[in-house]
């Protein structure tokens, strides 16, 4: 027989072995027949077998992907506000008619009276009133202004050329002549003894009027043959040389009429009056300084502006039938329909001047000539029927929206021939303070808000014109960060100030356990109401608020752990495991955090887990009552305050509020039904 | 006996005290430009009585608010226990004259909700104990885990849509209808109660599961124990040991926690009330805290920590005089 060496003989054995276990011969006492599980294998065992920890694991699992993760592949953020065109009713124009003069500097160097030029509407209104195309507007310090009208609705104003020609004055007693004492009593000047001659020989031929001097008097009995001598008609005192006689004829009926004005040969001249007598001035208008307007130019294609240059130089030259130059270029006003049009110099329409100004909602004239022209026929219907109210229809292009991404486009739509297609608008119009307001439904560039469930925004958009879905996700970022660090901190409180007080014992122990009663005692809802009322009124940021919150409700939250871990202690300390260790003499160090610690860690994950849920309800309930987390971050609480505010909203918005107290509701469970099946598999005999 | 249980008292007397200390710190160290603003624009309310000034001086005379912190908490103190908590900012009468016109519609609140949860939680416990591991056992330990994970607001709402807004069975929130004033007494009282059916709703769904589950768990333990062994060995009928043997062992922790929650009735509901706008002392207090009303937040503050005290000293009795191995031990 072979001798085989020990080694060869165990191998051989070993293979019979693995031959018997192929065959599925295994002895009855046979130490393969049972597997040995670790203690963490069998707490996983016992684990896996709860359904409903397993359902809350699942749920676990599905919020931290829903929270953590699914946002790093969502497009959208928290605080991302979402735009949208819609068809609304709304402002569209304004037009007024302009009666308020407007003054447009031609000549920088000459300074106008700043009094002259606030008050040329004034002035001019009381030029035309008097149905004068020249005056003179005199400023408080002497200079005196020739206003000219060039034409409808313009007007320039020049230093005036002319002086004064003569002062007039109106009918004056002179005074009175006794014939019995022949004498005669002069109320002003002596006008010399040939008067009293030509009134004696007045008196005597039996006629009451008399000349001297080119000067016409009528005389009145009175008592005692007293005659009172009054000069007739107005006279006229030349300063220079005498003019013609149309002058002096157009004067006098001037002063009669009380006019302020009047042309003779061919010169105007305007009466001012002065301290007892009125001066003739002659109206020599020189260059003007300023044109003051009522109009103003709409062009006919509204992407044009008009420049100022542009703008004095029309006026200007409005009336004058005159090419001329303006920014470098060729212009000319003509006459249409009783319309001044203004010409570019290839003849093309440029615009036209008006006093009907149409402006659109912001103030900017960037409308169309057509939709103006509208604009004033249906304000001048109104006028005339005496209504505040009116409407007319306008065609615009018709839009359509879509989308690009995130941002709305609105494009015009076209007809099948590819023509663009307009839409008939109704525009109504109102009277209101002065001003014709225009309002129509058109497209306007409007905040998303409170959008309905879409392929866009799955949970819609809150008011914000934020999307809900987003805003679910972070809010249950930061409510498990919450959860998390809360737990954190309040087991590590917990855990010093239990492991202290159940390690220690004696005095300690009971210093602890009384500041754990008080602990206890502190009502928690309260104190985080009051603190959240107290940041409100202090106005921190959001994050601030947020780390208040947590520091807050660990400290508060400490004493349950505090107090289990103490029991913990307390009845392990008496155990063999641990008699056994100290007898081995290993450190008070080891001792705790070896073989103190770990026994205590199942009741703890079981506590922690459980309290996870306990602070999410915390957390929540106080952004609910808006005194936790604040806008602009997310937190479920404060999304479903934001629609459950009234009647209508509850119902309007379930699609918000139902999904989202869903989240918290299922997380809360899941970390409850988490706790009960750890505690379970952690100790069997403890299982209810 | 009565050893234990003035040591208990007194024992509750030292917690209580430094209790009040730290919410006194807590009101003293709010600082004075927050104080000051709300004194004022609660001065400047209608109906006010009081100037601004006078807030603050009376606040300052009762509550101490000038001194250092330890002899200010005395002055609180000293003047509380002599039932002088001054008058309430928000309110605008005295502190203990709103806890009165409060109190009465929190307490029959809380005690219909106590009676009902009662009442439904303990039967439920035992049957779901007795059948553990059946589909009952499951229904009622989930049905209990839901009420104890919702948030109370959510609950609130969730019945406000479906009894208030689509059924309209009930009015949203408030304390009275619209045409309370017509009724009759009986009307009215009637009118009142449809009112208060909500906010009792959401305090059961949300405060029976914790009951129910605590019955479950002590139930299990008691059936586990060798006594019920030894019954069921000597042949006793099921119905006997479960309502003879069983059930009043169960009783001992039972009534010592609802003996411990006894108290709690006082204390409203502060989120419920709030939301159904029932004027309870919960309501009241909210709003005096929303709105920096320090007098009334103060007394609340100390109302719920007497009564949460008091509620584990009734326990602690409780439980020594249901269970003589306590006093043994």
């Amino acid at each position: 027989m072979e001798r085989k060496s020990f080694n060869e003989l165990l191998k051989e054995q070993e293979r019979l072995e693995a031959k018997k276990q192929d065959d599925g011969h295994v002895a009855l006492d046979d130490a393969k027949r049972i597997k040995v599980l670790s203690p963490g294998q069998l707490v996983f065992k016992r684990f896996i077998r709860n359904k409903l920890a397993i359902f809350g694991v699942c749920v676990l699992l599905f919020m931290f992907l829903f929270a953590f993760i699914a946002p790093l592949f969502y497009p959208y953020t928290q605080t991302q506000v979402f735009f949208k065109y819609d068809y609304v009713n709304s402002d569209y124009a304004t037009a007024s008619l302009r009666t308020d003069y407007t003054n447009h500097i031609l000549n920088q160097d000459t300074a106008v009276d700043s009094f002259v030029q606030r008050n040329i509407t004034s002035s001019i209104e009381s030029m035309d009133a008097a149905g004068l195309e020249q005056t003179v507007v005199t400023a408080e310090n002497g200079t005196v202004y020739a206003l000219q009208k060039l034409g409808e609705g313009i007007y320039a104003l020049s230093l005036n050329g002319g002086s004064k020609v003569a002062a007039l004055s109106a009918s004056s007693r002179i005074g009175t002549y006794s014939l019995l004492a022949k004498t005669m009593t002069y109320d002003g000047d002596d006008l010399g003894g040939g008067f009293v001659d030509a009134l004696r020989q007045a008196i005597a031929a039996g006629t009451t009027g008399f000349s001297f001097n080119n000067q016409a008097y009528t005389w009145e009995l009175g008592e005692k043959k007293t005659y009172t001598v009054t000069s007739a008609g107005a006279s006229v005192q030349y300063t220079g040389a005498p003019l013609s006689g149309e002058f002096e004829t157009a004067a006098k009926a001037a002063l009669e009429n009380k006019a302020s004005g009047f042309t003779a040969d061919g010169t105007a001249y305007a009466l001012s009056k002065t301290s007892g007598e009125t001066a003739v001035v002659s109206i020599v208008p020189g260059e003007p300084l300023l044109l003051s307007s009522v109009y103003v130019i709409d062009t006919t294609d509204n992407t044009k502006t008009v420049s100022e240059e542009l703008t004095r130089q029309t006026l200007l030259n409005a009336y004058s039938g005159q090419p001329f130059e303006a920014d470098g270029q060729q212009y000319e006003v003509k006459s249409e329909n009783g319309e001044r049009v203004l010409y570019t110099a290839d003849g093309g329409e440029f615009g036209l001047l008006t006093n009907f100004v149409v402006r659109d909602a912001s103030g900017k004239d960037t409308l169309e000539l057509n939709f103006k022209e509208a604009a004033l026929k249906a304000v001048s219907k109104m006028v005339e029927t005496g209504v505040n109210t009116g409407s007319f229809t306008y065609q615009f292009p018709d839009m359509q929206t879509h989308f690009e991404g995130t941002e709305p486009v609105l494009a015009a739509a076209a007809n099948a021939d590819g023509s663009a297609k307009m839409r008939d608008t109704e525009i109504a119009v109102s009277f209101k303070a002065g001003n014709y307001q225009m309002t129509c439904f058109q497209w306007k560039h409007l905040i998303d808000i409170s959008a309905g469930p879409s392929s866009r925004h799955t949970f819609g958009t809150d008011t914000d014109g934020m999307d809900i879905l987003a805003r679910m996700m972070y809010g249950g970022r930061i409510s498990l960060c919450v959860g998390f660090i809360v737990v954190i901190l309040e087991t590590f409180l917990g855990v010093i100030m239990g492991g202290i007080a159940g390690y220690f014992g004696g005095w300690v122990d009971n210093l602890i356990m009384r500041l754990v009663d008080i602990f206890y005692c502190i009502p928690s809802l309260p104190i985080l109401i009051i603190l959240g009322s107290f940041m409100d009124a202090m106005k921190l940021g959001a994050y601030t608020r947020l780390a208040y919150m947590m520091a807050v409700l660990g400290i508060l939250g400490w004493a349950g752990v505090a107090r289990l871990v103490r029991g913990q202690i307390l009845s392990l300390r008496e155990q063999e495991f641990m008699i056994a260790a100290e007898a081995t003499g290993i450190r008070v160090k080891h001792r705790i955090f070896k073989h103190l610690l770990p026994n205590v860690m199942p009741q703890l994950i079981v506590t922690a887990t459980a309290g996870l849920g306990s602070v999410i309800i915390t957390e929540s309930t106080l952004s609910f009552l808006g005194l936790g987390v604040k806008h602009p971050l997310a937190t479920w609480g404060t999304m479903i305050n934001s629609v459950t505010s009234s009647n209508e909203n509850i119902i309007k918005y379930t699609y918000i509020w139902i999904p989202v107290g869903a989240l918290i509701c299922f997380t809360v469970i899941a970390f409850n039904f988490v706790g009960d099946g750890l505690r379970d598999a952690f100790d069997p005999k403890m299982k209810r | 006996m009565s050893k234990f249980i003035i040591k208990r008292v007194l024992i509750c007397c030292l917690i209580f005290f430094f209790v009040m200390f730290i919410i006194y710190a807590l009101m003293y160290s709010l600082p004075t430009s927050y104080v000051e603003k709300t004194a004022r624009q609660l001065s400047q309310k209608p109906g006010t009585q009081k100037s601004y000034t006078e807030w603050l001086q009376e606040l300052n005379a009762e509550y101490g608010m000038d001194k250092d912190v330890v002899s200010g908490y005395f002055t609180w103190l000293s003047s509380s226990l002599r039932g002088n908590f001054g008058d309430s900012w928000y309110y605008t009468i005295p502190v203990t004259q709103e806890f009165q016109k409060t109190i009465w519609y929190s307490f029959a609140l809380g005690l219909v909700v106590f009676i009902l949860e009662t009442l439904i939680a303990i039967p439920l416990g035992v049957v779901a104990a007795r059948k553990q591991y059946s589909m009952t056992d499951y229904t009622v330990t989930v049905l209990a885990m839901i009420g104890i994970s919702m948030p109370t607001f959510f609950v609130a709402t969730l019945l406000k849509l479906i009894f208030a807004v689509k059924l309209g069975w009930f009015d949203i929130s408030g304390m009275t209808g619209r045409n309370y004033h017509t009724l009759s007494q009986a009307g009215q009282f009637w009118d009142v109660a449809k009112h208060f059916v909500l906010p009792a709703l959401t305090l059961i769904i949300i405060g029976i599961g914790g009951l129910m589950r605590y019955t479950r768990t002590n139930t299990l333990e008691v059936l586990n124990a060798d006594y019920i062994r030894t019954a069921r060995a000597k042949g006793l009928p099921e119905s006997k040991v479960i309502g003879r043997h069983a059930f009043r062992n169960t009783l001992i922790p039972l009534i010592t926690i609802l003996g411990g929650s006894l108290p709690g009735l006082f204390s409203g509901a502060l989120i419920t009330e709030t939301l159904f706008s029932i004027r309870g002392i919960g309501y009241a207090s909210y709003n005096s805290m929303v709105n920096g009303d320090i007098p009334f937040t103060m007394f609340y503050l100390a109302l719920i920590s007497i009564l949460t005290l008091l509620g584990n000293l009734i326990a602690d009795i409780l439980y020594a005089l249901a269970d003589p191995r306590v006093r043994v031990n």
